[in-house]
């Protein structure tokens, strides 16, 4: 999905130019997806910031847009499971985070489905869903095993569409 | 039989991700237990994939990045240092203790020293040979931080 940088300028983490196309490629996707399993804006404020850190700190061997990608979303995800070592991960989002105060399109959509997911489960369908990765790739980014992957995955998505299947259907819900 | 996989599950994944389902992968999806759920998280999912947000400037990034770089390479240059330090102190520590409660050097000394006799019973030459010892292990050690910062 993500198209060759490589092209234009390769090596993200030893090239400024390089670095500003892969950031602009990368940035929205992972503040959405650190946002969306943390739950949290600051969080994931925070956690881009080092992610992206980490990665131009990283000495990578030569990597093409993909594979960069992959690297960096793997940094994110250890720095969320970290946390979550830290504090304990919010199951649900707290009343008080309010992570899609600025996006009140979706706002009631996700927060109704989403509140009732795992941290865990939110991070999965994020990954195989909207971000494309296959079982393989998530197994590796999450540190599960790829048939593990697949069992929670089935049971992340079958909670979700049961939530989904429950809501009352909005005007906004059927454009998508 | 429980199923909890259908081998068009990706293909209709990387199919919503992109635009939508294709006649064929409708009919699919449409039919398939895993595949109708799987249609409606992503379509619920892709709906809800753009967040409004301000983010940083890629050169501040670039410029924390820099730092971080730079203060990850002071780390590691300056933990052989830390390395040889600590084994100093340890080495220190157990030649120390050994004179104090081992060898019975130090109460000799201290009683050589009572009789003003040291330089009669030799204790000062045992004293040189055990620096000159000491001296030549730290000079070894510092040999081979100095062969591993080379490298």
């Amino acid at each position: 999905m993500s198209g060759s940088f490589a092209d234009s300028a390769d090596r993200p983490n030893v090239n400024r130019e390089a670095f500003g196309i892969f950031y602009c490629r990368t940035n929205r996707s992972l503040w959405a997806y650190l946002l969306r399993t943390s739950g949290r804006r600051d969080v994931a404020d925070d956690l881009l910031q080092e992610s992206y850190c980490r990665f131009l700190a990283a000495k990578l061997p030569e990597m093409d847009a993909t594979e960069s990608r992959s690297y960096l979303f793997r940094i994110a995800t250890n720095l969320l499971r970290d946390r979550w070592r830290r504090e304990e991960p919010p199951e649900t989002f707290g009343a008080s985070d309010q992570p899609f105060e600025d996006d009140p399109e979706t706002r009631t959509d996700v927060r109704r489905a989403f509140e009732q997911l795992k941290a865990r489960e939110r991070q999965l369908l994020w990954l195989a869903h909207v971000e494309g990765f296959d079982h393989r790739e998530i197994a590796r980014l999450a540190g599960l095993r790829a048939t593990s992957v697949r069992v929670l995955l089935f049971r992340a998505r079958r909670k979700l569409a049961s939530v989904l299947r429950k809501r009352p259907q909005t005007g906004k819900d059927g454009d998508s | 039989m429980n199923r909890i996989h259908c081998e068009r599950e990706k293909e209709i994944i990387d199919a919503m991700r992109c635009a939508s389902l294709d006649g064929e992968l409708r009919r699919h999806a449409s039919e398939c237990a895993i595949c109708i759920d799987t249609a409606a998280v992503s379509e619920f999912l892709q709906g809800n994939r753009t967040v409004v947000s301000v983010l940083p400037a890629p050169d501040f990034l670039w410029w924390k990045g820099q730092l971080a770089c730079k203060q990850m390479a002071v780390e590691r240059a300056t933990r052989s240092i830390t390395l040889v330090r600590r084994i100093s102190y340890l080495c220190v520590g157990a030649v120390m203790g050994w004179l104090l409660f081992a060898s019975g050097y130090v109460p000799s000394f201290l009683n050589g020293l009572s009789k003003r006799d040291i330089w009669s019973t030799g204790v000062l030459g045992e004293s040189a040979l055990l620096m000159g010892v000491a001296a030549l292990f730290f000079a070894l050690l510092g040999c081979l931080y100095l062969a591993r910062s080379e490298e």
